[in-house]
């Protein structure tokens, strides 16, 4: 039995799930990033309890501009899964806008919807394995979008790029390595637009209608934009995504897509894939219909929540990774100490010989 | 053992040879000829090398021992590793065996299949080596050969893996080790340093101080151990393990990383459900300029292209058992 291209892809090995895994693995991804996160917030309070104690003017002047919000560690009410999920949908639906801010020339040329499109799957990607708790989504969805406008071979100069989002270009450059990783290095993406495209083409062998075809195709290429923000790319396939919005968008317009096209498609497979089949497109129907995005309002409140529970390791002004810089100065202080004495000694030694 | 003393090293300087030695068909030994080199045939017979040019100068021919009818060629005689040639025959059939039967434990059910396996295996060894029922025996090995090839190549890759990673794991060892050992000569060195210093400061001491002796020695003997601890406790704890080397790949992706691409094994199915016509209607692909044409475009690899992936993958359906 012959292998079909598409299981080779890196989308179909390593990215497909079934719905039931797809909420283990965020469900273990969440609560090991809640632990985590809980010990280094218990860390942190203790030590800006110790640097309250000691109260020498050094310290006192630190403590200022201790970053991190100084609250119990018992008291932190850390963000459920729905709620990471409600916020990381809010962010993703900010990304066709924030690419809507950048000259037109770009956004016609550039910014497509594939770029837009693959910019939202690796935000999905990465907080499969992440947590808002360690990356903010608003930082993830510039780098993101920076690093889909390169995988889509568009690629807009950093300069331009951060002209119109408001991110210093290094922390662009320090997060594409950790979204990359996160990624896993695979950056090639599969989306339905061009499974839809090849349906917009075959019905032409069906149905004479140009007119109407056009109108199916391009109120299914809204509906996969709307699928973007659903967790269909995990569980389906990308034809089978183009179909079941091309199914859609022929209900909504009162079309008997059955009778004019896929009765013909399908009448040679067997019976039960066919079955399988229909009920898949019905699966994601739903999924599309029933989706709801985040609004502003509750991402707000969520938000709110999330500056409470942030993991304080990865604020530059908090006492722990003050404490790391520090921690990591003394090593480089000590092997520079070691170095110099060292070469002190050699330099005695060399000195020595004409004494 | 005596032969063993008294033997000569043989050209590769792999092991000695007996001094008595003969070559069975010129009768030759090795008391005349130093330098006789006895290879082996494929039949497990000896002869010596200048026996070898001489009978097979003319291309392929009988074996010239008795009794044995094999058409032999110049290019399959090697030099043996073992004295004995059953025991060379024997090493060299389960070599052989082994590139084909290497099935794991991990590959059976139950602890029965493997030994039943096993036992299969021992049979197929002693059939061949005392050629019982050979055309049958061949036959069996061939098809176990067809019907795990997967499995066989899977293993031989694992095997090949497993070659790789204890090679890293010596070599990492075996720089540790050179490591620890320059740490330590350095060490030595410093010390013995420090220990002139001090024995220079003490006499420099002892003539120009007004001190009594033995108080100079005293005090100078307290900060000199104080020293020698604190030299000592610089001993790094590094976990130097192997484990670094693999930074960054979870188990799944290491296991990716080392699957080699099969060019044979990798045709893939055609994706049926499409027919391509020459033209459509579209108005969404540029026309055609002339650029494009100088380059070899054509709208029909863009076609072809979107109804595939139209149709590629439609009858997957992910079940939750073979997901990731």
């Amino acid at each position: 039995m012959m292998k079909e291209l598409y299981t080779e892809t890196s989308q179909y090995r390593n990215w497909r799930f079934s719905k039931a895994k797809l909420l283990e693995t965020r469900e273990k991804n969440h609560t090991l990033a809640i632990e985590r996160v809980k010990k280094k917030v218990l860390e942190e309070s203790l030590l800006q309890k110790q640097i309250l104690e000691t109260s020498s003017p050094a310290y006192s002047e630190q403590t200022e501009n201790v970053g991190s919000p100084r609250v119990n560690p018992s008291e932190i009410e850390y963000l459920t899964l729905e709620d990471e999920l409600a916020l990381c949908n809010f962010y993703e639906t900010r990304i066709p806008p924030m690419a809507n801010c950048f000259p037109k020339e770009v956004i016609e040329n550039k910014l497509t919807d594939k770029v837009k499109a693959t910019a939202i799957t690796f935000v999905k990607r990465f907080y499969l394995r992440n947590t808002v708790m360690d990356y903010h989504p608003k930082e993830i969805i510039v780098t993101c979008l920076f690093l889909a406008a390169k995988v889509e071979h568009s690629f807009v100069a950093i300069e331009e790029f951060t002209k119109v989002v408001k991110l210093p270009k290094e922390t662009i450059f320090e997060l594409e390595v950790v979204v990359s990783k996160s990624l896993r290095y695979e950056y090639t993406v599969h989306h339905p637009y061009l499974a839809s495209f090849g349906l917009f083409l075959d019905m032409q062998s069906f149905i004479k209608d140009n007119s109407k075809i056009k109108f199916l195709y391009e109120k299914s290429l809204e509906l996969i934009n709307k699928s973007l923000y659903t967790d269909c790319m995990f569980i389906y396939q990308p034809s089978q995504i183009a179909l079941a919005t091309l199914r859609i968008a022929a209900r909504q317009d009162n079309f008997d897509l059955e009778k004019t096209y896929l009765r013909f498609k399908f009448k040679s497979d067997p019976k039960e894939n066919v079955i399988e089949l229909y009920k898949i497109l019905d699966e994601i129907e739903s999924i599309i219909n029933s989706h709801v995005n985040t609004t502003v309002e509750q991402a707000k409140s969520i938000d709110a929540r999330l500056h409470k529970c942030k993991n304080p390791e990865k604020n530059p002004n908090s006492a722990i990774s003050k404490k790391r810089r520090r921690e990591k100065e003394e090593r480089e202080e000590i092997d520079r100490r070691k170095k110099k004495k060292l070469d002190d000694e050699y330099q005695k030694d060399i000195s020595k010989i004409f004494d | 053992m005596t032969s063993r003393l008294t033997g000569t090293k043989t050209p590769n300087g792999k092991g000695f040879q007996d001094p008595d030695e003969e070559c069975p068909v010129c009768r030759n030994t090795r008391y005349l000829t130093p330098n006789m080199r006895l290879l082996v045939s494929e039949c497990y017979h000896k002869m010596c090398q200048s026996c070898i040019d001489r009978l097979f100068a003319n291309g392929a021919t009988e074996c010239p021992i008795p009794g044995c009818k094999k058409t032999l060629r110049k290019i399959s005689f090697v030099e043996p590793t073992f004295e004995d040639l059953s025991v060379e025959k024997e090493v060299r059939i389960r070599k052989r065996l082994a590139s084909q039967f290497n099935k794991r434990r991990e590959d059976f059910n139950s602890p029965k299949e493997y030994n039943d396996y096993l036992e299969m295996v021992e049979q197929l060894v002693w059939n061949l080596n005392n050629d019982i029922d050979p055309e049958r025996t061949k036959a069996r090995i061939e098809s176990f050969a067809l019907e795990n090839k997967e499995i066989i190549a899977k293993n031989a890759r694992k095997q090949s893996e497993e070659e790789e990673w204890a090679s890293r794991v010596q070599d990492n060892e075996r720089k540790k080790k050179q490591k620890n050992f320059e740490e330590y000569t350095n060490k030595l060195a410093e010390e013995k340093k420090a220990k002139e210093a001090h024995k220079a400061e003490v006499i420099e001491l002892l003539a120009n101080s007004t001190e009594s002796a033995k108080l100079i020695l005293k005090k100078r003997g307290i900060a000199r151990e104080r020293s020698n601890i604190r030299s000592q406790d610089s001993i790094d704890n590094d976990n130097g393990g192997i484990g670094e080397l693999w930074i960054g790949l979870d188990k799944v992706s290491q296991e990716e990383e080392t699957q080699e691409f099969d060019p044979i094994a990798s045709e893939y199915m055609d994706i049926d459900h499409y027919t391509l016509k020459d033209k459509y209607y579209d108005t969404y692909l540029p026309s055609l300029s002339q650029i494009m044409r100088a380059g070899g475009y054509n709208p029909r690899f863009t076609y072809e292209r979107s109804l595939q992936s139209a149709f590629s993958g439609i009858f997957s359906f992910t079940k939750s058992e073979e997901s990731l």
